[in-house]
């Protein structure tokens, strides 16, 4: 029988002398390792899970699926029996009662053509083109105002056909008023858009990326461990590399899996053309969360209050100098997100976004990280940051 | 062998507030204690050796190199700092690791590496598995004192290393660094429990409102304090007979008889010629002595009276 060996030791584990290098790869490992393992734990998930679901929440309760939407603005259901009641009154005011067999017949008319309609405007509701969904919808309602005036003429006289003209007149132009308003430009896909666009990656985003890499070295300021990484046989300018790396991997990961939790809501909510936009979205977010994290680095390198200036840098920056007509507005990184999103047809025709050269905005958001990450190594390359209990001194 | 730190003309500055004065200095290899009362300089010294802050002025070098953003040398230091502060969620073995990536081990050599340092610094290995966050105050302690000794560094600065230990560990923690002495790492430490600091370490150097008041071994300190009155405590059989010879001889400043149980306090005001005069006194007076213990050259005493002064 052949005894076993233990494996051999490896260096340093008795206490040997190891030799240490210090690369570019292996701090990233490091960093990346204390990271994840931190964000990452059992305590912390109930919230993390639910800070990821209350968009997504928010998105389910304010959109409305095509059946819903369809029942809640069916255009025909607007000649209600008490509007039908006031025009047999009105006839009989300019003294061409109506018998009860026409009311009968006209009643008959109006709920075999209006049920007929609404089968064509569901079906048109499910068109993904939004220009011929709007032309479906529009000629449903003529047709069914045809058909009810043809059929009407047969069963009523010339004074009372030529009121109920009158009558359906009103009626179709508040049909019409009501299919070009709810459809034309938002409809029912509005909540959606105004919830992902507008609202996710035009504010949450940017403060997620402002807040989470502004707060770097903050937070290790704020909680005295500074000192743990700065003693270590890395350069500042590398450490403070390491850590936007491996919080932007972090963020990349939690923002990518909101915006699937929100295309999922909207796929769910069947939301017209998200198939066409999903890739786009998804390439625009990968570019646009190392261009305002390197920001929020910059300005966590700048001052603790990093937060406020972010909010000040939005109003002059992105609301500001980004909607000024010049050559100026190259400076907004919101200017060069919507110039790659409004290559979506469907975002475009809701946002109607001046359309520039694509690859322009890509070497600028490309751009945009390098530099703020640069001046953002350099201010920590040669500024100290006193840790919270010596500034408390 | 030559300093290992160097300090010529050292200030730095908080706004209006004196960190260090102008200090000069040089701390030899080995043990070096640190001692000073709060506000005195010591923590803002500790963190320009680190490389975590700049002279405003003058100049510090460790090794021969100055500490600020200086990765050759911060490879060849280890920091544990002061306070409680260690990231709470995370496990120590997780952040040892790490922090190993991050010093340069490679992943296999960090591991083992952790583990062998966790169980230098007696980290229970049941506590391997807890959040940091769930720690007493010493195995706090203990878990820092291991990750500034991952990279193995030549010099180990320490400050408040024995804060929140008991008894037990802040005996253990000595040994061990003792036995890192004893290996060939140096170490500097900074620490308000002065009677430790004395048994550790061969070396002092005494802080006040930013200024070093001395600096040097033990002995140097001692030998450099003027108008020192000693104080020594003497057990034997007749304490007043002790006690009047050395009066009549002129030596004494004043005493103390400690009742029934043969103990004699003096003062003497130049305690050179008294400790030459020493066993001739005794031999007059005819007096069995017992014990002799000296009162006022502890570490303690000498600190008391440099920061007083």
């Amino acid at each position: 029988m052949t005894e076993m060996k233990p494996p051999p030791l490896p260096p340093g584990a008795r206490g040997e002398k190891i030799a240490v290098s210090p690369d570019f790869p292996g701090a990233l490992r490091g960093v990346w390792l204390l990271t994840w393992r931190s964000q990452l734990s059992w305590r912390r998930l109930p919230g993390r899970l639910g800070a990821l679901l209350v968009l997504p929440f928010l998105v389910c309760i304010t959109t409305q699926s095509p059946q819903t939407w369809a029942t809640r603005h069916d255009v025909l259901n607007q000649v209600s029996p008490p509007q039908l009641n006031r025009f047999f009154k009105r006839l009989q005011d300019a003294k061409a009662p109506i018998q009860s067999q026409q009311k009968d017949d006209l009643a008959q008319i109006l709920e075999e053509e209006y049920a007929t309609a609404v089968n064509e405007l569901r079906e048109a509701q499910f068109e993904g083109n939004m220009d011929l969904r709007l032309k479906r919808m529009r000629a449903a309602s003529a047709g069914c105002s045809e058909r009810i005036l043809n059929r009407a003429g047969k069963v009523l006289d010339d004074t009372q056909f030529s009121k109920f003209k009158t009558f359906e007149a009103v009626h179709r132009k508040r049909m019409d008023d009501l299919i070009n308003s709810s459809q034309s430009a938002w409809g029912r896909t509005a909540p959606f858009y105004h919830w992902l666009v507008d609202v996710y990656f035009f504010i949450i985003l940017p403060l997620s990326c402002v807040r989470g890499c502004g707060a770097l070295m903050r937070d290790e300021l704020q909680a005295d461990t500074l000192g743990f990484l700065v003693t270590r046989p890395a350069s500042r300018a590398r450490l403070l590399c390491v850590k936007y790396l491996s919080q932007l991997a972090w963020l990349q990961i939690l923002l990518l899996t909101e915006t699937l939790l929100l295309f999922s809501i909207g796929a769910w909510r069947q939301m017209p053309e998200l198939g066409a936009l999903l890739p786009l979205f998804v390439a625009v977010q990968l570019l646009a969360v190392p261009a305002w994290s390197a920001l929020g680095t910059f300005l966590g390198q700048m001052t603790n209050r990093y937060m406020a200036i972010g909010l000040v840098y939005g109003a002059i920056v992105e609301m500001g100098i980004g909607r000024i007509p010049t050559n100026i507005n190259v400076l907004s990184i919101m200017r060069h997100l919507k110039t790659l999103l409004s290559h979506n047809g469907a975002l475009q025709a809701i946002y109607d976004w001046p359309i520039d050269s694509a690859w322009f905005s890509i070497g600028a958001l490309a751009i945009a990280p390098i530099f703020f990450l640069g001046v953002a190594a350099a201010l920590f390359s040669f500024m100290e940051y006193l840790p919270a209990s010596e500034m408390q001194k | 062998m030559s300093a290992i730190i160097q300090a010529r003309e050292l200030s730095r500055w908080y706004g209006m507030v004196m960190g260090l004065n102008n200090v000069s200095f040089e701390v030899e290899p080995g043990l070096t204690g640190l001692v000073g009362p709060n506000g005195a300089g010591k923590s803002t010294l500790i963190q320009i050796v680190t490389g975590q802050l700049q002279p405003s002025s003058g100049e510090l070098t460790v090794f021969g190199l100055r500490p600020w953003n200086n990765p050759a040398l911060l490879r060849r230091i280890g920091y544990c700092p002061e306070g409680e502060a260690v990231p709470k969620e995370l496990r120590p073995m997780d952040w040892l690791r790490g922090l190993a990536f991050l010093s340069g081990l490679p992943k296999e050599v960090g591991r083992a590496r952790c583990e062998m340092i966790l169980d230098k610094v007696k980290l229970p290995r049941d506590a391997w598995g807890k959040r940091m966050g769930q720690y007493s105050k010493g195995m706090k302690q203990r878990v820092k004192l291991a990750q500034g000794l991952l990279h193995q560094p030549e010099l180990l600065v320490l400050d408040e290393p024995m804060n929140g230990l008991d008894p037990m560990g802040r005996q253990e923690m000595a040994q061990t660094l003792k036995g890192l002495a004893a290996g060939g790492v140096h170490i500097l430490i900074s620490s308000h429990i002065l009677a430790e600091l004395e048994a550790l370490c061969k070396n002092i150097l005494v802080l006040n409102w930013g200024r070093v008041l001395a600096s040097g071994s033990q002995k140097e300190v001692r030998g450099d304090i003027k108008d020192w009155s000693e104080e020594l405590a003497v057990q034997c059989d007749d304490p007043e007979k002790l006690a009047r010879h050395l009066f009549e001889a002129g030596v004494l400043l004043g005493f103390d008889l400690d009742g029934g149980d043969g103990l004699l306090h003096i003062r003497v005001k130049d305690a050179a010629s008294f400790y030459e005069r020493w066993l001739d006194l005794l031999l007059e007076s005819r007096v069995t002595v017992q014990a002799i213990r000296s009162q006022s050259r502890s570490l303690k005493n000498i600190y008391d009276k440099m920061t007083t002064t």
